[in-house]
């Protein structure tokens, strides 16, 4: 039967992770409720390309752009979303009255900002999530520096690949598979990045807060189980320690953690972490490739971004439309 | 879950060459509308002068005479009918009539069975026009009685290539389509 196709938008969707070590791409077709894997690719950087979060090496990362580009077949017309390191992303939590619209909601939030920071306005680029309050407003607040944000674009222009149409925070680059297996209850996710680990809280699937702790994945030189379950121990100890703060900052310490899932940037010792995590009584603790029930060879960080973009052009009903 | 985008424009892009092809089927879809709507338009207005008595000027069919010619050939003609002061105002009365525009054809074809009611004339040249491709119903000029009108108005008509034909007892009826003109010589 010859199928009709009167979709007048591409439905292939390409999550890229411009990762510490790799870049990795997915390409997916999502057509209503389905969603096919149509290609993978991963490029592993061949020189060193950061020097703790400092970028030494940004051919490296436009070679593998390129590389990306060629082998998912990437198109003007595909919806490509990626993410910009976690270390340039800030984090702000703030509260405010309710206020009409989110443009005013993050136009005070800047404001705030700002006047926190002291820098310029014309600087940043603030995006925000809400979370209401009684009479007030809680407020996520994500903040770049506009000259991060140009870089990264950058990569792609000179890699003669599309701009991307999202770009997310590093830190939530795998949250996109995992929103509908923490519905319920409290759930912690650590993420552990080249020079530090971030911890996010959830409460009924939604996201309370993000902290982070120092140390991450370059703290494992020595690429040995020793080394790794030295360095996840400690790892742990902190990441514990950040939990239990949270939770007595939200009042939740009446309630149990149903879920602790981790991941990192580098996943040769997940297993290390996800043992070290299991003696800190922290609920069940999964690493996120099984938490997801996602297939090793997938990228995780690059296929839930792509999950992200086409999940938000379905017309939007998977999204969260409460303010 | 936040779903932060740190680009604030999101749109979605096509290439160019469907946006081009989308452009060629939206433009194509206004033509086609266009051509109907003139289409159904037109076939309406057929249908509701078809059925119109005054069906020669609902249908825009004009009959004409070009001034300079036939004032020449009417001059002689009433030149040869000045003794008959009844005949010559008659023919008069119809040339005014055209000349001012009022019931044009009927006008000139009363002129024509005037002239042609007199075996003494010549018309030289005659001509009119017709731009639809309706039915001449020719019936305000029939004259069952007067077979000698009737069979001017046929000759003028057959001699050009309309068919004659009569629905009825009524009605004489000429068919033929797009503009013509017809030249009538050595009428007697």
């Amino acid at each position: 039967m010859v199928k009709t196709n009167l979709n007048i938008f591409s439905e292939f969707y390409v999550g890229i992770d411009i990762g510490r070590y790799k870049i990795d791409g997915v390409k997916i077709k999502h057509n209503g409720k389905r969603s096919d894997i149509i290609g993978v690719h991963s490029v592993p950087y061949s020189s060193k390309v950061f020097d703790g979060d400092e970028l030494v090496n940004e051919d490296e990362i436009i070679n593998g752009l390129v590389e990306i580009g060629k082998s998912l077949k990437i198109d003007i017309e595909d919806f490509i979303t990626t993410a910009i390191f976690s270390d340039k992303v800030l984090f702000r939590q703030l509260k405010m009255p309710k206020m009409r619209n989110k443009k005013q909601i993050i136009e005070a939030a800047k404001f705030q900002i700002v006047k926190e920071l002291s820098i310029s306005s014309s600087n940043i680029t603030v995006d925000v999530d809400l979370l209401g309050e009684g009479n007030g407003l809680s407020i996520s607040t994500f903040i770049v520096r506009n000259e991060d944000i140009e870089k990264f674009k950058s990569f792609f222009v000179r890699s003669n690949l599309p701009v991307p149409d999202i770009l997310d925070a590093g830190y939530f680059k795998f949250n996109y598979l995992l929103e509908s297996k923490i519905n319920h209850g409290l759930s912690f996710f650590a993420f552990e990045d080249s020079m530090s680990t971030y911890l996010q809280i959830f409460r009924n699937g939604r996201f309370l807060s993000i902290d982070s702790v120092t140390g991450g994945s370059e703290e494992l030189r020595e690429n040995n189980a020793v080394d790794a379950r030295v360095h996840y121990l400690q790892l742990s100890d902190d990441i514990q320690r950040i939990a239990r703060i949270l939770i007595s900052r939200y009042g939740l310490s009446n309630e149990n953690i149903e879920n602790f899932v981790c991941i990192s940037e580098r996943d040769e010792h997940l297993n290390e972490w996800v043992e070290s995590l299991k003696e800190m009584d922290l609920g069940k603790v999964n690493d996120y490739y099984d938490f997801v029930s996602l297939k090793r060879e997938i990228p995780a960080g690059a296929y839930s971004m792509a999950m992200r973009g086409a999940l938000e052009n379905a017309k939007g009903k998977f999204l969260h439309k409460k303010a | 879950m936040p779903r932060v985008n740190f680009y604030t424009k999101k749109r979605r892009k096509i290439r160019f060459s469907k946006f081009a092809i989308l452009m060629i089927i939206i433009i194509g879809i206004g033509i086609a509308s266009y051509l109907f709507i003139d289409l159904f338009i037109n076939s309406l207005y057929t249908q509701a002068i078809s059925g119109q008595k005054n069906l020669l000027q609902n249908a825009g069919i004009y009959l004409s005479m070009r001034q300079d010619q036939i004032q020449n050939h009417l001059d002689a003609v009433i030149n040869e009918y000045s003794k008959n002061i009844d005949i010559q105002s008659k023919i008069l009365y119809q040339i005014k009539d055209y000349i001012n525009g009022v019931n044009e054809f009927h006008s000139a074809v009363s002129l024509v069975r005037q002239m042609a009611d007199n075996a003494t004339f010549t018309v030289v040249s005659f001509s009119y026009s017709a731009n639809s491709a309706t039915p001449l119903i020719f019936s305000q000029i029939m004259d069952i009685n007067n077979l000698n009108i009737a069979d001017v108005e046929r000759k003028i008509a057959e001699g050009e290539g309309y068919k004659f034909s009569v629905s009825g007892s009524q009605s004489q009826t000429w068919f033929k389509t797009y503009e013509q003109t017809v030249s009538i010589g050595g009428l007697k």
